[in-house]
């Protein structure tokens, strides 16, 4: 109850300062920040995917006595030389150059390209002539009597023919992979963040001394603390997961999921904790902890097995075993355990 | 300046103690170790992430492999505990009506794919790749255009023939380069053709069409981290050390000693940024890259220990500094970051200086052109924010309860005492705003063109007219004339977009600040301004909504009219 009743007057320090509304921005910055990155991958390598109109009528200059892949890139215009093709590349007139000196049909063909450098341009051009080149291939396999490809059909269940859109895979492993994993670190990091904020501050101020003098107990001074702490990303959880819900993103098993954030979150305020007392003031333990978050989250991403591999497949709808979940709450309990212990000797010393 | 210097290195050696600097260096140790490990081992967290039906073979950790037929496997894809079933021969894909299904029949696709490339490998040799491409990036410098709207034509008549001029000497030796590049590949090529699939590969850049991508720095990002991490901790302790001697009142001391604020802080400053310096140059050294990288992480690091500095300051506590600085981090992190993602495929990316090293350990050489044009921002930022920090080191901000808004306008209120110093302010304010446009940027690729463009402007026009309000507001709280502050406010921020254009720092975001229409900007700040100016006296509130209501509907119409 006592440790209910400082975890209260925290968070209510907490709200007035708006950091609430803090966290949200936060969030919602790392989403965006997540997106624009995996929107650059998806720009790079598939414009059309990423909603961007791609203009097919790019202006190819073509130089070179190579008719079959002549024919198949179209070209707005035929260069008897590289340098007269140059010049019209300079000046604007064409976007691109395709150059093979001679076809050889038996051989490799080495085919240069001339790309504008630094234009939105060399991204659609690179698309556009991509493709050509690759029915390039496919031709002059067809002509050695090899393969060109291979198809295989798609249907949905009701077997009528559907079409996979190229790299659909890139967003959805973005949102399960990295995305849902980040926002479940950065409220655990935050909450944690804070938590050494809280007690770091009571030490500084010395207020520590008023709260000590009172009938409160060192544990319950710790306990609120971590309560404190807790609270804010047990509300932070729910509100990222509704989020991502109104985006229209599935979000399976939510309470798994919730699980899942806020065992992490016992766990950071476990590092935090001992942090704490390492360092006692701000400066240090803020220094340490951040240390250890830097050397914590590259690990994460190792394994199928770590919190953000588990919580992906939770999310997503994918086998994973519940046990595994329960083993990551038991074990961010256990370790509270030694860290409060650790934290109530520090008060008690002081 | 420097006695405050020693000072600060006196009390961090109190802190950092013989027995407290190998607890750090343990750390960083372990977090070295994290990384390299992570990277070694590459991303395993997406095994496992798909359920397969099907009776052949999967040798792919994303897929869990159930062995049944399509047939059997049709109930759970239905409901949705399988996503795809592969069958038959030839084999065709039945995929279950999810999102993930559509997912795992795409890595399904690539994987057959690649399957069926090695196969042919295997089979022909390099007969059965009778393809090969490489790609050059010539710059031509045309002007650039965003897609929102067309540049003014006649300004791009002028630029151009000035451009022609310019490039006329560096084509011919690109021109040089080629021909000699063609007679050394031309030779290497008939010497020996049967060089082999991979060789091939390494030895003259060439790639299969499958495999041509346009360039991308993407990969060397994560290298860019390396120079810069080391820096973010430098600050994070400068910052903390600086709210500790606020709020133990230490800094109302000194300033009753004759030291001036300034000396105080960049005095407080100068050990963390030579650390900084010290740190980039022994990352240079241990991956053996050229030490004038630090020129380009320098001015990063300068902006950022200036903005935390300016928010240690006017935060109220510890827990709200740690919010403040995670978010600040953030979005420098993302401002300098982002931007090299498209390196060398948008002129915008050049923005960031991290880009230019990017491309620096690229073998690119970087002009003082390009330098300028990606730092100056950065450097004008750190220096309005030690001015502003300046003007913060004030016993009534730095230990008032205020929200935060009204701490900023205390302090913004302290540097604009008079009506021309609204001229100033506003020319300050620009860097900041063209930072936060172009992070606000990143709304036009997330959600459709139908709706991103109005929120754009219509956010454009709000962060316009907060910077530009909040100045006119403090000259008026200092008692300084409304009317004459407001039209001083619009002047100065129209002369900075103005600058921007002689200096041509910015040629190719005239657009992003509508700089290119030459009476139009001046008459619509004056507008805002002076309707903010006459409903400010009731609210502020109600006159920021009505100038930004003004402001977006100019905007908007400029845009729907061109």
């Amino acid at each position: 109850m006592k440790a209910l009743k400082i975890a209260l007057k925290d968070l209510k320090s907490t709200t007035k300062e708006r950091t609430f509304i803090t966290v949200i921005v936060l969030q919602l910055f790392v989403a965006l920040f997540a997106s624009v990155l995996t929107f650059g991958l998806l720009v790079l390598y598939n414009p059309s995917f990423a909603g961007l109109t791609v203009d097919t009528e790019v202006k190819v200059g073509f130089v070179g006595n190579a008719p079959i892949l002549e024919a198949i890139i179209e070209p707005s215009k035929k260069y008897n030389s590289i340098g007269n093709a140059l010049d019209d590349f300079y000046a604007g007139k064409i976007d691109a150059i395709v150059w093979l000196p001679n076809e050889n049909v038996s051989g490799t063909n080495f085919v240069r390209l001339y790309l504008p450098k630094e234009e939105i341009k060399a991204i659609q051009t690179s698309i556009v002539i991509k493709e050509k080149l690759i029915k390039y291939q496919k031709v002059m396999r067809d002509l050695r009597g090899i393969p060109s490809s291979i198809e295989i059909k798609t249907y949905s269940t009701d077997l009528k023919e559907i079409d996979v859109p190229k790299d659909v895979s890139i967003p959805f492993k973005f949102i399960y992979v990295v995305l849902i994993p980040l926002l479940m670190i950065t409220t655990a990091a935050t909450a944690a963040g804070i938590f050494i904020d809280m007690v770091s501050e009571e030490i500084e101020t010395k207020t520590i001394h008023v709260l000590l003098a009172t009938p409160l107990k060192p544990e319950d001074i710790v306990g609120g603390k971590i309560l404190a702490a807790f609270l804010l990303a047990a509300i932070l959880t729910p509100t990222w997961i509704f989020l991502l819900m109104l985006n229209r993103v599935d979000m399976h098993n939510p309470h798994f999921v919730i699980i899942m954030a806020l065992s992490m979150v016992l766990l950071f305020i476990s590092f935090a904790s001992i942090t704490v007392a390492i360092a006692k003031d701000r400066e240090r333990s803020q220094l340490l902890y951040s240390l250890a978050i830097i050397a914590l989250i590259p690990l994460q991403f190792i394994s199928p097995y770590t919190p953000a591999g588990l919580v992906a497949r939770i999310a997503a709808n994918s086998p994973f075993n519940p046990l595994h979940v329960l083993f990551y709450l038991i074990t961010s309990i256990l370790l509270l355990i030694p860290s409060q212990k650790v934290l109530k000797i520090v008060f008690e010393k002081i | 300046m420097f006695k405050i210097a020693r000072l600060e290195i006196r009390k961090s050696r109190k802190k950092y103690t013989k027995t407290f600097i190998p607890i750090i260096l343990i750390f960083i140790i372990l977090a070295i170790l994290s990384s390299h490990y992570s990277t070694t081992t590459g991303v395993k967290s997406d095994y496992m992430l798909y359920t397969i039906a099907t009776p052949y073979k999967i040798d792919d950790p994303h897929f869990v492999r159930y062995r049944m037929t399509a047939n059997e496997a049709m109930p759970y894809l239905k409901s949705g505990d399988i996503d795809i079933a592969l069958d038959g021969r030839p084999p065709y894909m039945i995929l279950g009506g999810t999102k993930k299904s559509l997912a795992a029949a795409d890595e399904l696709l690539k994987l057959i794919e690649d399957l069926f490339e090695s196969e042919l490998h295997k089979r022909y040799g390099i007969n059965a790749f009778p393809v090969f491409v490489k790609a050059e990036y010539l710059k031509r410098e045309l002007v650039y255009q965003l897609d929102l709207q067309k540049a003014n034509k006649k300004a791009e008549s002028v630029d151009k023939e000035e451009i022609e001029k310019k490039e006329t000497k560096t084509e011919k030796e690109m021109r040089e380069e080629i021909a000699k590049e063609t007679v050394k590949e031309r030779t290497a090529i008939d010497g020996d053709t049967a060089t082999g699939f991979v060789k091939t590969k390494t030895e003259y850049e060439y790639t299969t069409p499958d495999d041509f991508h346009p360039p991308s720095l993407l990969e060397k990002l994560i290298y860019a981290f390396f120079f810069i991490i080391p820096s973010y901790f430098a600050i994070q302790v400068f910052s903390a050390s600086l709210i500790e001697d606020r709020i133990a009142k230490r800094i109302d001391l000194l300033l009753s000693t004759p030291i001036s604020e300034s000396d105080f802080l960049l005095g407080k400053l100068i050990p963390y940024i030579l650390f900084s310096l010290i740190a980039v140059v022994s990352v240079s050294m241990i991956f053996r890259e050229s030490i004038i990288s630090v020129i380009f992480v320098f001015p990063v690091i300068i902006f950022f220990a200036s903005l935390q500095m300016f928010l240690a300051l006017i935060s109220r506590s510890y827990r709200e500094t740690t919010f403040l600085m995670i978010v600040s981090s953030l979005i420098v992190t993302a401002y300098i970051f982002i931007p090299s993602v498209f390196a060398g495929t948008i002129p915008v990316s050049k923005v960031s200086p991290i880009t230019l090293m990017l491309a620096m350990f690229e073998g690119e050489s970087i002009g003082i052109k390009d330098y300028i044009f990606s730092t100056f921002q950065f450097y004008a930022m750190a220096f309005v924010l030690v001015f502003m920090s300046s003007k913060a080191l004030n016993p009534e901000i730095m230990h008032s309860a205020a929200d935060l808004h009204h701490r900023i306008l205390m302090t913004v209120q302290r540097a604009v005492r008079r009506d021309y110093h609204a001229f100033f302010a506003s020319i300050a304010s620009i860097p900041f705003i063209f930072m936060v446009e172009f992070l606000l940027l990143s709304i036009l690729f997330i959600m459709p063109p139908e709706q991103s463009i109005p929120i754009f402007l219509a956010v454009v026009a709000f962060v316009e007219e907060v910077f530009k309000g909040t100045v006119v507001f403090a000259a008026y709280r200092n008692g300084a004339p409304l009317y004459k502050s407001a039209v001083f406010c619009s002047l100065g921020f129209f002369m900075g977009e103005k600058l921007i254009v002689i200096l041509n720092i910015a040629t190719q975001y005239n657009t992003i600040l509508f700089a290119q229409y030459y009476v139009l900007p001046l008459l619509i700040h004056l507008t805002t301004m002076l309707v903010f100016a006459l409903i400010l006296r009731r609210s502020f509130a109600a006159a920021l909504a009505v100038s930004s209501l003004l402001h977006f509907i100019y905007n908007y119409a400029v845009v729907i009219l061109l």
